[in-house]
């Protein structure tokens, strides 16, 4: 170990130590002894050691690798072959096998630099950062949702942005310095440009996703350990030391004091990540950061203000223009229900639109609305939605035989559900296809249990132009009702059912799952469950399972004309009978008429309100465009609404993260010190400390935070001050994933309780080569990753097992395993099944066939195929995985249906040299001849090549042995 | 064993990767070396007491004074205002006294007063060591369940059930050490039987389906022939694979797991399967009644895993015939009804496993115990409800080195304080450390430089409660 004794360190750690802790010498002679603490120390200029083998090394830590070595009397490791080289560095750095034919141009590359170029080609993939954004979400505690039934208010749903932007700092490479100080304080660091920092304020989701009590009563204390859970992983990610000790007495190993800790509690008790402490009875809700500048906002909020009276003034013009137009139309209505059975050829000419809507009236025509669809919907491959151009309503159909969540609703496998709008319920129409007595049946569900306030439904028989309400229903948030028709109803071919879910008070959360089941005799079903579902977004409207067409549609109420029979029954009564009279169907529309006119101006007559709804939405009377609009406003009004649509057709995004000054309406909303909390207690107060850094490092007498809560000095100090120490902990984060295990062993703990570096000195050069390349991580990986050391074989010799059973001076490779990302990714990458895509909200289901990186992880309920392969568990930081080996792991390889999957994809995908493929595809190289002979005793006892699981049967067995799952 | 250096004991991560483990990971033998050095316990250093663990737990907080705490000032002062000033931690402010609807009675040769709401438990009276003094520092659902189980409110720590895991191994390598029965997830959810940073291995296995409860035993695809042929020539593949790398004992500690988790797949589906078990023990356990069904077939299996030697089982009642709830016990209204529901889902149930292990000769080496996050207010929240209480309530254990028939500490007059002989959660977790032979002091584990405990720094056992 190399202590240099910095003296001016030593003479501040005493001038603290003296104010704050008991004048006790064996006390000064423990602090003295920390304060020469290794880690604490500046960096040592790099003394390259003598070797003797000077042929071996190829970077500068080979040289101190080699060293070592040499010391022990141990020689290192042959190279590894190349085979095993291009699976080990690219699993290491994109988390994936490679391709057989990545691997045969690897093998026949002759350059001299061929494996530096392979090196390159996979830093340059965006898989990279993939990888290498997972082993930092470790350590910083990352999780997508805190609860399973939390509410999107309560919950860090959108953090997803900020595990995007950790994997495409790595992809970019990004400085690490900026890396460092964007988490702790992007927010408030200005853009060289002076513009909105988004990326900045994402990049601070880290310092919202603590492990704290969310649905503590006790708000104080919860205040008191989110600010516990920042001190924490500001100082343990960023400068591997542990400091929560010190929140109740000073730390009784390492050299901090309840002084530094309440010095920097101060500055996260002056920011907050909430927007409020919450209701002691409830979880308290979590800060949703709009993207978007103050200036951007201001503006959008000006435009939606706009939108909102140029849309009333348009609408009150087109209203205006409708009644005159309906109102003139009416005059003729006997002219238009005649016109619908019989030609109408006398002038003046009938509106085309008008009669058109008559006639689908009399003839009880379809009209089918959200005929707009989109598939994938929420990133779902199982739901597909439907809309017209208006967000709602709209009717979304999960075909999944799994749940899903997204935003705030929970739709169940197998469903439809339905969104009204504001002024308009959405439905499915059930039209008879024949004479029938039939019993509906059904549910209508709330799928938002989360928000809006309840669910308001009918369900309605329409026969010829006469509606019957057969059943009505209402429920609060959350509830359900039960549809249940008593008697059995009789329907004629081409009578509708009509089940309708109605705007409730605030429609907005009225995501309503529906479901409706019509029975008429044994053996005659309809229902939305088999004839809507598998064809969702091919139809509409849907035939059913006889084929009969037109039987199930989407229906809109706008849809539906309020026809009053009080007014319109002599014309049904004339439409039905038999003979179909032209002269009694003409009187019946004239006895209409003359009803019409006479009730319109006389408000008194019982049919007065029959004859305005023929003026309102709906009306056959009532079109979008009436030919009466002249040379109203309404185009030029029209196009500044489409500008302004335009311009806001994106909603704001939002992002988790922390603001400045403390969380609102408690008593530390703003800026300011606060007390010592002694043993922890916020009941039991000491003296006010000022917000300031830690004394170990900057001293007693430093300069007093004056910009608001001090994160951005906190973001300076951590990458200015302790720059020697910030760049030791990630250097050996980097190691650690290259080569098993760090210099340091214990890499989120580099305080006097941690492991001491096996290679110190190594340790300095590095860290100083990684501030010396601008805070580089990709120079970092081509560092390691190009040395001798690196490219040793995995073969342990006795003798080195010997010398060194820990391998800790690393005279051979680590052998590695997969880890729980790389072999779930693998299984699918090795059959070609693997989507690629990146980014965006973390998927559910675990045969989802995405990267597992984005495979939701939840506090409340741990995912078991992360869990039992040892992922990280997101409720703590892992600085290191444990690694596990039991039963159950083998139980999911051999039974579970994802491996069951891959082995059949596997087998279909292999060709005519199966086993060779096999090979190739999942251990980088060619079978041996006694390998394939093996394969094909093995297959033949199976049953090859008749029986078509054979090939599956082995190709699981592959997928399950060590060579696929170990990295060599 | 590290084949190359007899002559060292072998470390604990020498163990971790020559040992291919079941459901199970090391016990006390893997603490004694290595890694662990720092939490070292001598052999025997404490004379077990029980072997294994059931913790039946009342999600949602069980009201003491209506089930185990008679008081009589609460009768007769009911509908007064409380005469002390309630605690300054406070969910919402509760009314004034509310008498318990119920009457008590006394039971058994000890005379335990224990409510007519559990006519079967009170049978047990004798058997029971009932702990009227209990007290926890959090007052919502969330943060008392998890001190409850992991000893501390806020952050991540490792459960009871993985402590012991941990510490003591499993006794049966076919069968997860630490099982969680639960139909519906609890508040907080697996943080309450999470390994948080101990190994991974020594977690809880949540089995929330009864009819199916462990994943992966079986194969929808290949015939146990095909399977077995598969594994015949995994293992040669992987042994001629091991072969031409040196030693390396996590190659063969993964060979060996496949032919254990062969070996799991008959073996573990008998553990759960109750259909073997005769019609009166059947019976006894409530099955023959939908209202009982459901917690007598936990309660039945938590016996059954028992008898296999599974170190920890937790029952939590989450689901009764009428409703899936993760915090059932939480009458802030509805007392009146929902309180006599959850006694008759519970109640025969829980008898009929107290006088099963008894029959069997297991309830002398098995702990059970009995209680929820926190007791309910003696004062009303609305008129039918109470409201959460941590500041005193009753808690109660069986078996296993406790003494039956005996009431130990006591609230003040009306249910409120625990005045008598107070027992902090982390005095209980000390203390069941203790009857089942771990000295809680000494079971640690170092994590980022510091050495954690179940108990952190405080606990005391109740030595007065130990026969």
């Amino acid at each position: 170990m190399h202590i240099t004794c910095q003296r001016w360190l030593w003479v501040t750690f005493i001038a603290l130590s003296f104010s704050t802790v008991a004048d006790d010498v064996a006390v000064y002679e423990l602090l003295e002894a920390r304060a020469q603490h290794w880690a604490y120390q500046p960096l040592s200029p790099t003394t390259l050691p003598n070797v003797n083998d000077t042929a071996w090394p190829v970077t500068t830590n080979d040289q101190f690798i080699l060293h070592a070595l040499e010391q022990a009397g141990l020689q290192p490791s042959a190279k590894a072959d190349k085979p095993t080289l291009i699976r080990r560095v690219t699993y290491d750095l994109i988390g994936l096998p490679p391709t057989p034919d990545e691997v045969d141009t690897f093998l026949t590359d002759t350059r001299p630099d061929a494996y530096e170029q392979l090196v390159e080609r996979l830093l340059a993939s965006p898989h990279y950062g993939e990888r290498w954004a997972r082993h930092w979400l470790d350590v910083v505690r990352y999780t997508d949702s805190f609860d399973s039934r939390a509410s999107v208010k309560t919950d860090v749903i959108e953090i997803w942005r900020y595990r995007d932007w950790v994997v495409n700092a790595m992809n970019f490479d990004m400085p690490y310095d900026r890396f460092v100080s964007d988490q702790v304080a992007g927010d408030v660091t200005p853009l060289a440009d002076g513009s909105f920092n988004r990326d900045g304020l994402i990049a601070t989701g880290m310092l919202a996703i603590g492990n704290w009590p969310q649905g503590d009563a006790d708000k104080e204390k919860m205040v008191a350990d989110i600010v516990d859970d920042q001190v924490d992983v500001v100082m343990r990610t960023f400068l591997g030391s542990t400091m929560a000790c010190a929140r109740c007495h000073d730390h009784k190993f390492d050299p901090f004091s309840t002084k530094d800790y309440y010095g920097l509690a101060g500055i996260f008790y002056s920011s907050s990540i909430l927007p409020g402490p919450g209701m002691k009875t409830e979880g308290s809700p979590i800060l949703h950061l709009a993207l978007a500048s103050e200036d951007s906002l201001a503006k959008r909020t000006a435009a939606e203000e706009r939108l909102v009276t140029l849309r009333t003034e348009r609408d009150d013009l087109l209203k205006q223009a409708r009644t005159t137009f309906a109102t003139r139309e009416m005059a003729q209505t006997d002219r238009y229900l005649m016109a619908t059975i019989l030609e109408d050829t006398s002038t003046p000419e009938l509106n085309e639109d008008v009669l058109r809507n008559w006639k689908r009236v009399v003839k009880g025509e379809i009209i089918p609305a959200l005929q707009g669809v989109s598939k994938n919907f929420q990133n779902f491959p199982g739901l597909s939605s439907r809309q017209d151009t208006d967000s709602t309503p709209s009717a979304v159909a999960n075909t999944m035989d799994t749940e899903v969540r997204y935003s705030t609703i929970l739709q169940p496998a197998q469903s439809l559900v339905m969104h009204p709008a504001p002024n308009e319920g959405v439905g499915i129409v059930w039209r008879a296809p024949e004479d029938a007595i039939v019993t509906v049946s059904g549910i209508v569900k709330d799928a938002d249990a989360n928000c809006g306030n309840g669910i308001e439904w009918t369900l309605v028989h329409r026969a010829s132009g006469v509606e019957e309400t057969i059943a009505t229903g209402q429920f609060d948030n959350g509830g359900m009702s039960t549809i249940k028709v008593d008697a059995p109803l009789g329907v004629n071919r081409s009578d509708q059912v009509l089940l309708t879910v109605l705007p409730n008070n605030d429609y907005s959360c009225d995501t309503t799952q529906v479901s409706l089941e019509i029975v008429s005799g044994a053996d005659k079903v309809w229902s939305i469950a088999s004839d809507i579902l598998p064809e969702f977004a091919q139809g509409n409207p849907w035939p059913d399972a006889k084929g009969n067409p037109d039987v199930w549609w989407l229906h809109r109420e706008s849809g539906k004309p309020n026809l009053d029979p009080n007014l319109f029954s002599p014309w049904w009564t004339a439409l039905s009978t038999e003979s179909r009279d032209i002269q009694e169907m003409k009187e019946a529309a004239k006895a209409i008429q003359a009803n019409i006119d006479t009730a319109f101006s006389d408000s008194t007559s019982p049919l007065h309100a029959a004859v305005q709804q023929l003026l309102v939405l709906n009306a056959p009377f009532w079109l979008k465009s009436p030919p009466m609009l002249g040379d109203s406003r309404v185009p030029a009004i029209n196009r500044e609404i489409k500008a302004l649509e335009t311009q806001l057709v994106n909603p704001i995004e939002y992002a988790i993260g922390i603001q400045e000054g403390g969380v609102p309406t408690t008593e530390y909303a703003g800026i300011q010190d606060v007390r010592v909390h002694k043993r922890g207690e916020y009941s039991n107060l000491g003296d006010l400390v000022s917000r300031q850094m830690p004394a170990l490092i900057s001293g007693t007498s430093q300069r007093p935070i004056t910009q608001g809560s001090g994160r951005l000095d906190l973001a300076n100090w951590l990458t200015e001050d302790c720059s020697d120490l910030l760049a030791r902990v990630m250097v050996n984060r980097v190691w650690q994933h290259h080569f098993g295990a760090g210099l340091v062993r214990t890499p989120s703990d580099f305080g006097t309780q941690g492991i001491v570096p096996t290679h110190p000195e190594l340790l300095d050069a590095l860290a100083t080569q990684f501030i010396e390349s601008g805070w580089s991580l990709k120079e970092l990986h081509r560092t390691l990753l190009n040395s001798a050391v690196y490219q040793q074989s995995s073969h342990a010799s006795d003798e080195h097992l010997i010398a060194d059973p820990e391998n800790l001076l690393l005279a051979r490779m680590n052998r590695r395993r997969l880890d729980a990302e790389s072999l779930r990714d693998s299984l699918m990458f090795v059959t070609d099944r693997l989507d690629t895509a990146s980014g965006g909200p973390a998927f559910i289901d675990v045969a989802t066939p995405r990267r597992t990186l984005y495979l939701r992880t939840n506090r409340s309920k741990l995912n078991t195929f992360v869990t039992l392969f040892d992922g990280a568990d997101p409720t703590s930081s892992i600085a290191t995985r444990n690694e596990s080996t039991v039963a159950p792991q083998a139980l999911y390889l051999m039974n579970h249906p994802l491996v069951l999957t891959a082995a059949e994809a596997l087998s279909a995908k292999v060709g005519d040299k199966p086993v060779e493929e096999m090979y190739r595809r999942l251990y980088s190289r060619y079978p041996s001849e006694s390998e394939l002979a093996f394969a094909e005793s093995t297959l033949n006892k199976m049953g090859y090549p008749e029986s078509s699981e054979a090939l599956t049967a082995y190709a699981q067995i592959l997928l399950c042995s060590n060579e696929f799952y170990f990295i060599d | 064993m590290n084949p190359f250096h007899p002559q060292n004991p072998m470390t604990r991560r020498d163990a971790l990767r020559t040992f291919a483990n079941g459901f199970g990971m090391l016990g006390l033998a893997g603490m004694l070396n290595g890694e662990a050095a720092a939490s070292t316990l001598s052999t025997g250093h404490l004379f077990p007491r029980a072997k294994r663990v059931i913790f039946l737990f009342m999600a949602g907080g069980p009201s003491h004074v209506d089930l185990f705490d008679p008081k009589s000032r609460l009768q007769t002062e009911s509908g007064k205002p409380l005469p002390f000033a309630m605690p300054a931690l406070h969910r919402t402010k509760t009314g004034n006294l509310l008498g318990s609807p119920w009457k008590f009675a006394r039971h058994g040769e000890s005379g335990m007063e224990i409510s007519e709401l559990l006519p079967h438990i009170s049978t047990c009276a004798d058997d029971l060591c009932m702990i009227r003094s209990m007290v926890a520092d959090n007052i919502n659902h969330n943060g008392a369940c998890l001190q409850m189980n992991t000893g501390e409110q806020s952050f991540s720590r490792p459960s009871l059930g993985s402590w012991l895991l941990y510490g003591l191994g499993s006794e049966n390598q076919n069968l997860p050490g630490f099982v969680v029965l639960s139909p519906a997830q609890p508040a907080q959810g697996a943080p309450l039987w999470g390994s948080s940073f101990l190994p991974a291995s020594n977690q809880g296995t949540l089995l929330v389906d009864l009819n199916n409860p462990i994943a992966n035993l079986g194969n929808s695809q290949f015939s146990s022939k095909t399977q077995r042929a598969q594994l015949d020539a995994l293992k040669m593949i992987n042994e001629q694979h091991a072969a031409t790398r040196g030693a390396d004992n996590r190659l063969n500690a993964r060979i060996e797991s496949f032919e254990l988790a062969y070996r799991m797949q008959t073996e573990a589906p008998e553990a759960f399967d109750i259909k073997g078990e005769s019609e009166a023990t059947r019976n006894l356990y409530g099955l023959d009644d939908p209202v009982t069904e459901i917690f007598g077939k936990q309660c039945l299996m938590a016996r059954r895993l028992a008898e296999r030697g599974v170190r920890c089982t937790q029952v939590y009642h989450t689901q009764t015939s009428k409703r899936k709830s993760c915090q059932l016990w939480d009458q802030h209204g509805g007392l009146r009804q929902e309180l006599p529901n959850n006694c008759a889902a519970t109640d025969k149930p829980i008898a009929g496993l107290l006088k099963d292990l008894k029959a069997r000769g297991l309830l002398d080496d098995t702990l059970v115990i009995w209680g929820g996050e926190f007791g309910r207010t003696p004062t009303a929240e609305g008129d039918n409800g109470r409201e959460h209480h941590p500041f005193g309530f009753t808690m109660w254990m069986a078996g296993g080195g406790v003494k039956g028939g005996m009431t130990y500490g006591a609230t003040d007059e009306y249910g409120w304080h625990a005045t008598e002989n107070p027992v902090h959660v982390h005095d209980l977790h000390a203390t069941i450390l203790h009857l089942m032979g771990i000295d809680h002091e000494q079971l640690t584990y170092r994590y980022s430089g510091r050495d954690y405990r179940l108990t952190d720094v405080y606990g005391n056992v109740v030595h007065d409660i130990i026969a």
